[in-house]
């Protein structure tokens, strides 16, 4: 066991700055820097665009979690073991004296650390912004437009925008409410982790771990998790959102009424997130240490 | 003393190629190259010896160890596999020291013992360049390094002198002597008879995933001479060259080509060639030039599993 911890720890501390400098954090930590910076565009240059609590919630629910998360744990997690075997060098740590289960574990740490540093500097980033532009921010008054068609009739049209009062009230003091960072945060970190494990699993044995953790991701859990009902209940993204819905419940279910089946109490749900990242991770060992992979010259 | 690698029926496939095929054979100690033209299933061997690949079928024993993920007998191996891959984005010194820890080397010991097998191979001043700017040559050594760096047992070696100019193979090849004469087991591969030649005296032929055949060299040596060589000779007088050849003994047939050329068929090259020297002055045909074109391993050994 010790050994198995000292070799673990010898690979994260061996790729992490590997990984730091690779080409895909690079294109990940760009879609992480693209939220925050969303969210300033809709605050300070749209004038009948969202409050600031909108501007945090739905790029929250609709591309950190749904779309963000998946795909930056599709782009660094399948590549713990598959980068491995498409570069040959795999052969290299395969003939060593170590347990073939702390490549996974320890490329897998490496990975799943850079991820989370990103998605929480991307968060971390977003509520800097949606709480900086809150305070100056005011709904904007309904304007009259006048348009003229092509037979010449002169038209007028108001642009307006119906919003909540959940959520003009949601941030009197221009800080976001109680809890909501804090459970966004954990619900981003632990979907990193948990679908890192997952698709770092997948590079186990497919040799396409990318491909196919894209179709997972967005077509699979995509359409379960849309789904009405407990089919939900079937993929990552429902304990995720359970998490969120925890704190301030009336504020997600206008965000994502439709989405939501009834969630899980968030010890539930981490206990289910837990199960599936122990299960990812015990799976792939087993697989990587049986499995013979066959390099090409 | 027990042989170093038993293999009973071995087999192993990819897909529905044939890697090796019900090989049996055992090795002893030493030095040990194993020859055959590319697909012969040397590195399939290999593989399976360094623990690599498993066994689709029969059995392999190394050191007394079945080799496939075998942590114990991974202490007591060196692999360096024919892949040139290695980690771009670590220096040379990086990547031995790295795989070093991971036999459980304490950081002091890594780096002492990846700088001896750096310099051991030649590598001793690029050791801190990123790999991605080494030659092709310099990867191989980096491979070889890691490979001995642990002081293994066994050193077992897929095609090392590929990549190498001549300096560098006489190097390496000088190396795997040392490493023979220091008390170490090598077995090293190539599709080249002379360089393995140059190494040991024992070697082994493979082809087609079998076993062909298992010796010194001089003993394949002469089992290869007694295959039938086409020689192709360019003279002035084609014709009056092709009738003195005709009355040769080795030659069992004589062609002359649409171009011109004559194209001899013998089965005894070493005479053929001695004859040949006593003719071509006598004859005056002006020979131009003399091609042994199927003089590769591949011909002969073709010719050899009929």
């Amino acid at each position: 066991m010790m050994s198995f911890l000292r070799t673990t720890l010898l690979f994260w501390r061996t790729y992490l700055p590997r990984i730091c400098l690779a080409r895909r954090t690079l294109l990940v930590a760009l879609g992480c820097a693209l939220v925050p910076l969303l969210a300033f565009v809709l605050l300070k240059f749209i004038p009948h665009g969202p409050s600031p609590i909108e501007a945090f919630l739905y790029p929250s629910f609709f591309i950190v979690l749904s779309v963000l998360v998946p795909l930056a744990a599709v782009i660094s997690g399948s590549a713990v073991i598959s980068e491995e075997v498409d570069d040959r060098t795999i052969t290299y740590l395969l003939t060593r004296p170590i347990s073939r289960a702390s490549i996974l574990v320890g490329r897998w740490l490496a990975s799943a650390t850079v991820l989370v540093v990103l998605l929480a500097g991307s968060v971390g980033a977003l509520k800097v912004v949606v709480e900086s532009q809150a305070p100056g921010w005011k709904k904007a008054e309904p304007r009259v437009v006048e348009t003229t068609n092509r037979r010449g009739e002169k038209r007028t049209r108001t642009i307006d925008r119906e919003i909540p009062a959940e959520f003009l009230q949601a941030m009197p003091d221009g800080e976001l409410p109680d809890g909501l960072f804090g459970t966004m945060l954990a619900a981003t970190l632990a979907g990193a982790a948990v679908y890192s494990a997952l698709f770092a699993a997948l590079g186990t044995f497919n040799r396409h771990p990318m491909i196919v953790g894209l179709g997972y991701a967005f077509a699979v859990e995509g359409f379960l998790a849309n789904l009405p009902g407990t089919s939900q209940q079937l993929t990552v993204q429902f304990y995720l959102r359970s998490m969120l819905v925890s704190e301030n419940p009336e504020l997600w279910k206008l965000v994502a009424e439709a989405q939501l089946a009834e969630p899980d109490t968030t010890r539930a749900a981490l206990f289910a997130l837990t199960i599936i990242l122990a299960a990812s991770l015990a799976l792939g060992s087993l697989v990587i240490s049986r499995r013979q992979y066959v390099l090409s010259a | 003393m027990s042989a170093l690698v038993v293999a009973d029926k071995l087999g192993c496939w990819y897909g529905q190629v044939v890697g090796l095929s019900e090989l049996t054979l055992a090795i002893e100690g030493g030095i040990t190259g194993l020859v055959g033209p590319n697909g012969a299933g040397k590195s399939t061997f290999l593989k399976l010896v360094a623990g690599e690949l498993r066994p689709a079928r029969g059995e392999i024993r190394v050191l007394g160890h079945a080799p496939f993920a075998n942590r114990e007998y991974f202490r007591r191996v060196g692999f360096c596999p024919q892949q040139e891959a290695i980690w771009g984005d670590m220096t040379g010194l990086e990547v031995v020291e790295f795989l070093m820890r991971l036999h459980g080397y304490a950081p002091p010991e890594a780096r002492r013992r990846a700088n001896a097998a750096l310099d051991r191979v030649g590598l001793g001043d690029a050791r801190t360049r990123r790999t991605a700017g080494y030659s092709k040559g310099m990867r191989q050594r980096t491979k070889i390094a890691q490979a001995i760096a642990h002081d293994p047992e066994l050193v077992v070696a897929d095609e090392p002198l590929n990549g190498l100019d001549p300096v560098g193979r006489a190097e390496i090849q000088k190396l795997f002597a040392e490493l023979g004469a220091a008390g170490m087991h090598v077995l090293v591969s190539s599709h080249v008879l002379h360089e393995v030649e140059a190494l040991t005296p024992s070697i082994v032929l493979f082809h087609r995933g079998r076993l062909l055949a298992q010796g010194s060299v001089g003993e394949i040596r002469r089992l290869l001479s007694r295959h039938p060589r086409r020689v192709e000779l360019v003279a002035r007088d084609a014709r009056r060259l092709a009738s003195a050849l005709m009355a040769l003994e080795p030659v069992s047939s004589v062609r002359i080509a649409p171009d011109g050329r004559v194209a001899v068929e013998t089965g005894d090259v070493e005479r053929f060639f001695r004859e040949l020297t006593a003719l071509a002055p006598r004859e005056r045909a002006g020979i131009r030039s003399i091609e042994s074109h199927d003089a590769n391993l591949e011909a002969v050994f073709d010719y050899l599993v009929g």
